[in-house]
């Protein structure tokens, strides 16, 4: 199945859990389904699909499955305050996540697309941006809401190394 | 209980199932109300035997998927899969084979039998026989013909496109669980009758609600102020990392505020040896005991913290209904689950659905609720419990 027809499955899929009760929306926060986005492995491959549920500007939560469809986890931003959901656009709109990261990393560097991945775990959804200075080196970094920080690796580190 | 199951027990089992099913509402996305279970089709081992049997579900004439159901005790469960959105049409498929064996350049036409074999549990294959003896098995869908099995390689260690037996290959020790398992699980499916029904069985609410107080489906538990859940609401909280690698801070921060130990993340890390919010780390793999040591320390010893180390879901499941909240490890990141959910039903293949309700410090500064993560797609590295010294 090409990646479009994966994307109708996986729609389809989220709207069948919704309807079933399996997912469960916090109360009083009109939410929309958006668009999959397909979340890839280090390695490239597609490892995963998240659907981020959107209430106006905000991010209120957003639905994990596997290629295969099984539901992975469904995650309430916040806890499903509406005061400490995240703006969408922090998270969605990739040229505000690519204004977040080249403040992070400084002025010369030509940034790449960004790439929706995850940060040791699968459970740790960021989009990567690599930064390629003049001179050639490459840095590669994260961005998370927020948050903005520069790939540090793989180390034995529950949450990771130092920054 | 012999091993293997006339037609009419599987039937009859696997109507309940699904009725059990229907009745918890336990399969997300497949509504089974009203469905009719047909007969179905005679799964056969390599063997010879019957395995399972595949069972259209149809809404009128509707197709709403398919159930396999066990015919053998190897499997443990009756059960093995539904399908929602899934189509069985066994006649078709031969019809397909068929037409396959007859483009094949010395296609065997000497048949008088055709069967559909799990050649390669659950790969199935078209297998045309002739006497009883096969003359060719062309994979589903591919109709390619499937080798003989090789003979050297170790059981239940088949190559890929590769024929296996379970009946003949499964160690005996397994087998012997396995029906143990089945036989308990069809003893409790028992307490539930089925009404006596003229032209096949079909699922309904009402087929078995008045059993419902005697069985447990869907079991799903979350923290509460005190064990009291009756009278006692739900009762834990978020806490967002602060940092980009505070996640073990905050999810000790966690249970720690569930016990009223209020502490700053900042507070906690000092305590770990994470850093500060400026220049914050992680908590490398060889301190992970660190976590009970700090949960101990911070609750000056009221909190008798301990270490698990590749938890079972079952040791969640035994924490969350003590009311205790617990810190999981998975690779590279920290979280607190506080509930869980299970089946005992097997859906589209794979275990039962086997859930926790964790409450994930990631993103920083937010934090999430996840309900449910799969725990079966999950690497679970520690859990650290923790419980308060009473008198």
């Amino acid at each position: 199945m090409d990646e479009s027809g994966q994307r109708a499955s996986v729609t389809r899929r989220v709207r069948e859990l919704l309807e079933s009760g399996f997912y469960q929306l916090p109360p009083g926060v009109p939410a929309v389904a958006g668009e999959p986005l397909a979340v890839h492995a280090p390695d490239g491959a597609i490892h995963s699909w998240m659907v981020p549920f959107t209430a106006a500007t905000k991010l209120v939560a957003w639905a994990q499955l596997s290629p295969s469809l099984d539901p992975l986890r469904f995650s309430v931003l916040g806890g499903g305050r509406k005061d400490a959901l995240p703006d969408a656009a922090d998270w969605l709109d990739s040229s505000q996540i690519l204004a977040m990261v080249a403040a992070a990393a400084g002025a010369g560097p030509v940034l790449s697309v960004p790439v929706l991945t995850y940060d040791r775990d699968p459970s740790r959804l960021v989009w990567m941006v690599e930064s390629c200075a003049p001179g050639g080196a490459v840095r590669r970094w994260f961005s998370a809401g927020r948050s903005v920080w520069e790939d540090a690796g793989d180390e034995e580190v529950t949450g990771g190394p130092p920054r | 209980m012999d091993q293997t199951l006339h037609v009419a027990e599987v039937h009859r089992l696997g109507a309940i199932e699904l009725n059990l099913f229907n009745l918890a509402n336990s399969l997300p996305g497949m509504s089974l109300e009203g469905a009719r279970i047909d007969p179905g089709t005679a799964i056969y081992d390599p063997t010879g035997e019957v395995l399972f049997y595949r069972v259209p579900l149809r809404n009128g004439e509707v197709s709403i998927g398919y159930a396999d159901i066990a015919a053998h005790t190897l499997f443990g469960e009756p059960l093995l899969a539904t399908a929602p959105d899934a189509t069985w049409d066994a006649d078709a498929w031969i019809a397909q084979a068929r037409t396959a064996l007859l483009r094949m350049p010395t296609a065997p036409l000497n048949y008088d039998e055709v069967r559909l074999v799990a050649y390669s549990f659950p790969k199935l294959a078209v297998q045309f026989l002739a006497g009883g003896k096969e003359v060719v098995m062309l994979e589903l869908a591919t109709w390619a013909v499937v080798p003989p099995t090789d003979r050297n390689r170790r059981p239940m260690e088949p190559g890929n496109f590769e024929r296996f037996s379970l009946i003949e290959e499964m160690p005996g020790e397994r087998k012997r669980d396995a029906h143990a398992r089945f036989e308990d699980h069809v003893n409790r499916l028992n307490r539930a009758q089925l009404p006596a029904t003229t032209g096949g069985i079909v699922i309904s609410k009402a087929t078995l609600s008045p059993a419902l107080g005697v069985l447990s489906l869907f079991d799903t538990e979350d923290l509460h102020y005190s064990t009291r859940s009756t009278d006692h609401h739900t009762c834990y909280e978020l806490r967002g990392q602060e940092t980009n690698v505070w996640c073990v801070a905050a999810s000790v921060q966690m249970v720690l505020d569930f016990y009223r130990y209020n502490y700053t993340q900042s507070r906690i890390a000092q305590q770990l040896g994470l850093g500060t919010l400026a220049n914050p780390n992680g908590l490398p793999y060889a301190r992970d005991n660190d976590v009970a040591v700090a949960l101990n320390a911070m609750s000056s010893n009221a909190l008798t913290a301990t270490m698990l180390t590749t938890p079972p879901f079952s040791a969640y499941t035994a924490e969350i209904r003590a009311n205790r909240p617990l810190i999981s490890f998975i690779p590279g990141h920290s979280r607190s689950v506080a509930g869980y959910t299970q089946s005992r039903f097997v859906i589209l293949g794979g275990t039962g659905y086997e859930g926790l309700l964790v409450y994930d410090p990631w993103p920083p500064n937010v934090g999430v609720i996840t309900r449910w993560e799969n725990f079966n797609t999950q690497t679970y590295r520690r859990a650290f419990t923790a419980h308060v010294s009473t008198i």
